[in-house]
C-alpha cells in the first residue's frame, strides 16, 4: 500500500505564553525566535497510524508531504525517525495566515506531483491553527472520500475501515481507496523515534519543490481574509479560600458553595 | 451565483431522531445576522423519516425548511451528505451557511466549501455583519489570541462552536414552508459506506447533561488517584467526571470523558477542576460553564484565572476534607 501522510511544522505549542505575541498589523501571530519548531501534534498520529499499517503489511510505503514558509530538517524528519520512508518539502514564503482552502490546493498540486497513492493520513487539525480544515479540503480537492477523526484505522484490500467518536456514540464507516484518513489522538500514542531510525532519517535528502515546481500553485484569490487578530482582555475576579492547612481550606470551599446555592 | 440572500443553518439530529441542541444554537446565531441582515432564516434537513422534524426548526425561528429525506441519508456520510446540503443551497441561494463545530459538522463543511468554490472559518464564536456579510471571530494558538476572518466569495461557510450561543426557544405553532428537495444522488457515485453505530456506555448521567461536571487532570497522577473524583461526583446531584486530555492520554480513563477544543464542550453550573492547569484547549470545552472552581498546588496555574473560586493546595489533602465536607451538608 501506497501511504502519504501530510505534516505541518508549527512554534513548539509548549513554549512560554508569553513567547507568543499578537502582531495586529500583519494580522498574524508573532513568536519569539527562542520558540523552537516541532511537527503539528496530531501529524504525529498520522504517521504513527501509517507506520501501523505499515508494520503489518511490509511492502507499504509512507511518504511524508509537508507545506510551509520553511523547514527546520531536524524537526521535519521525525516522521523519517520514526520509521517513514521519503520526505517532499514544499516551501513558499508567502503562505503565513494563508486560507486553508488555498493551503489544501497548493497540497493537491504537490500530492499529483508525488504520483499514485492508495490512503492518505493527516492530522486531525492543526495545533497552531485549530482550524480542521486543510486535509478534508484536501480530500475534495483531490476527489476521493475522506473519513475524519479516526481513532481507530483499518485498511486492507481496496477499502479503509475507521472508528470514530461521534456525538452519542462511536461510529464505524469504510471508503474505497484511494481515500484521506484524518487522525485523532484516540489512535494511541506515536512511537518514538529510534538511534536507527534518526541515523537513517540524516541520510535522507528530501526532496524540495518551490512554489514554480508546481501546477496550480497561483490558484485564484483566497476564499477567505483574516481581518483582524489581537489577545483577547482577561479579566480574573476570582476569590481564593483559604484555610489553616489545606483541608480546612476544603471545607470553606464548601461551605462557600453551599452558600451561594452551588451545591 | 448572484442575489444571495439569508442564512442556511444545517440541521442535526440525534440517535433517536429529535434535534440535537447544536439545532437550537445555529438558530439563535442565525437570528441575530438575520436581524442585522434583515434577511431569512432557512434550515437544511436531512435524514431518514425525519419530516416530523421541520415543524420544530420552524418553531425555533426558520422561514423555510429545505428537506431531504430517504434511507440514502438514514447516516451521516460525508459523500451522501455534502451533495445534499449542496442540492439544498443551489434552492435556497444563502449569503452565510452555518453548521454545527460537531463531529459531523466539521466532517462537512470543508468539503462543501471546496465543492461550492467557497470560503469557510472553522469552531467559529463570534459572528457579526460587516457591510453587508458575515464576520467570524474564532480562537487560535490554543485560545491566546483571537482571528477575525472575513469572505471574499458567497456563501459565507462558518462552523460554530458548540455552546457558544444559548439555544434559541421553540415557539409553539410558527408558520413556515417546508420544500422537498430531491438530491438525485447517484448511488454508484458514493464511494465511501456507513458500517456501523455503537452508543456511548453512559453510566449515570451525560456530560452534556450534567449541572455539576469534576474534572481531573494530569495531577491527579494516575487511575486510582482519578478514580478518587467519582467520591465527589457519587455525593452530588446531576454530577458527572470529565478529564483533561493529559488525563485521557495518560490512561487515568476512558477517552471519551475528555472535554476540550477537540473533546467534549460542557457548561455546566459548577465545573470543578482540580489537578488541572487549565490550558486554553482544555478551556474552549468548559469555558461556558457558570461557576468554576479550581483546586490546584500551583498558584500561578491558568486555571485560577478563569475562576470564580480557588483553593490552592495538593488535591490528594484537600478533595478527601472536600468529600468529607460536602457529604455532612448533603445529609444535614
Amino acid at each position: 500500500m501506497r501511504i502519504i501522510v501530510t505534516v505541518k511544522q508549527v512554534p513548539d505549542p509548549e513554549a512560554p505564553q508569553s513567547s507568543f505575541t499578537a502582531d495586529r498589523a500583519a494580522k498574524r501571530v508573532a513568536v519569539a525566535s527562542s520558540v523552537p519548531a516541532a511537527v503539528s501534534d496530531y501529524d504525529n498520529y498520522a504517521t504513527e497510524a501509517a507506520l501501523r499499517i505499515k508494520d503489518a503489511d511490509t511492502d507499504s510505503t509512507v511518504s511524508v508531504v509537508s507545506l510551509g514558509e520553511s523547514h527546520v530538517l531536524d524537526v521535519i524528519k521525525r516522521p523519517l525517525a520514526m520509521g517513514a520512508d521519503d520526505l517532499f518539502l514544499v516551501q513558499d514564503p508567502d503562505l503565513p495566515n494563508g486560507d486553508p482552502v488555498t493551503v489544501a490546493a497548493a497540497l493537491a498540486a504537490a500530492i499529483r506531483k508525488i504520483g499514485d497513492f492508495d490512503l492518505i493520513l493527516s492530522g486531525r487539525q492543526s495545533s497552531d491553527l485549530d482550524q480542521g480544515i486543510v486535509a478534508t479540503a484536501l480530500a475534495a480537492i483531490l476527489d476521493i472520500p475522506v473519513l475524519t477523526n479516526a481513532i481507530a484505522i483499518e485498511a486492507s484490500g481496496d477499502e479503509v475501515q475507521i472508528a470514530r467518536i461521534v456525538d452519542d456514540g462511536i461510529d464505524t464507516v469504510a471508503a474505497r481507496l484511494p481515500a484521506l484518513v484524518t487522525v485523532s489522538n484516540e489512535l494511541g500514542q506515536p512511537r518514538y523515534a529510534t538511534m536507527r531510525g534518526i541515523m537513517a532519517a540524516r541520510r535522507v535528502d528530501p526532496t524540495v519543490w518551490g512554489k514554480g515546481d508546481l501546477e496550480a500553485m497561483d490558484a485564484a484569490d483566497p476564499f477567505t481574509q483574516v481581518v483582524d487578530l489581537f489577545a483577547p482582555e482577561k479579566s480574573s475576579n476570582v476569590e481564593m479560600i483559604e484555610g489553616e492547612t489545606p483541608a480546612e481550606a476544603a471545607k470553606a470551599l464548601a461551605l462557600r458553595l453551599r452558600e451561594e446555592r452551588l451545591i | 451565483m448572484a442575489g444571495e440572500n439569508g442564512i442556511l443553518i444545517v440541521a442535526e439530529t440525534g440517535a433517536d431522531g429529535s434535534l440535537s441542541s447544536i439545532t437550537n444554537e445555529l438558530m439563535s446565531a442565525a437570528q441575530g445576522l438575520a436581524a442585522d441582515l434583515g434577511e431569512p432564516i432557512s434550515a437544511a434537513l436531512i435524514g431518514n423519516g425525519v419530516g416530523d422534524r421541520a415543524q420544530d426548526i420552524i418553531n425555533l425561528g426558520a422561514d423555510t425548511v429545505y428537506q431531504v429525506d430517504g434511507d440514502q441519508f438514514a447516516s451521516y456520510l460525508n459523500e451522501t451528505y455534502t451533495p445534499a446540503v449542496i442540492a439544498i443551497a443551489q434552492q435556497a441561494n444563502p449569503r452565510i451557511i452555518l453548521i454545527g463545530h460537531t463531529p459531523n459538522g466539521r466532517d462537512l463543511g470543508p468539503y462543501l466549501a471546496v465543492r461550492l468554490q467557497t470560503g469557510i472559518a472553522s469552531d467559529t464564536s463570534g459572528l457579526s455583519i460587516a457591510d453587508g456579510q458575515l464576520q467570524a471571530a474564532r480562537s487560535v494558538a490554543g485560545g491566546l489570541f483571537r482571528q477575525v476572518v472575513s469572505f471574499p466569495k458567497m456563501p459565507a461557510i462558518a462552523t460554530v462552536h458548540m455552546k457558544a450561543y444559548d439555544g434559541a426557544e421553540p415557539q409553539s405553532g410558527r408558520s413556515g414552508n417546508v420544500v422537498n428537495v430531491d438530491v438525485g444522488l447517484d448511488a454508484s457515485s458514493v464511494r465511501s459506506r456507513f458500517v456501523k453505530h455503537a452508543d456511548a456506555q453512559i453510566e449515570g448521567i451525560r456530560l452534556e447533561d450534567a449541572t455539576i461536571v469534576v474534572t481531573g487532570g494530569r495531577g491527579m497522577g494516575d487511575e486510582a488517584g482519578f478514580n478518587e473524583l467519582y467520591k465527589l461526583q457519587a455525593l452530588l446531584p446531576q454530577a458527572a467526571v470529565g478529564a483533561t486530555r493529559a488525563a485521557t492520554d495518560s490512561g487515568f480513563c476512558e477517552q471519551d470523558l475528555m472535554i476540550g477544543i477537540t473533546g467534549r464542550v460542557v457548561s455546566p453550573d459548577v465545573y470543578i477542576a482540580i489537578a488541572l492547569s487549565g490550558a486554553s484547549q482544555h478551556m474552549a470545552g468548559c469555558s461556558g460553564s457558570k461557576n468554576i472552581v479550581a483546586i490546584n498546588r500551583d498558584p500561578e496555574a491558568n486555571i485560577f484565572s478563569e475562576s470564580r473560586f480557588g483553593v490552592v493546595g495538593d488535591y490528594k489533602q484537600v478533595l478527601p476534607a472536600l468529600i468529607e465536607e460536602v457529604q455532612k451538608l448533603m445529609q444535614g
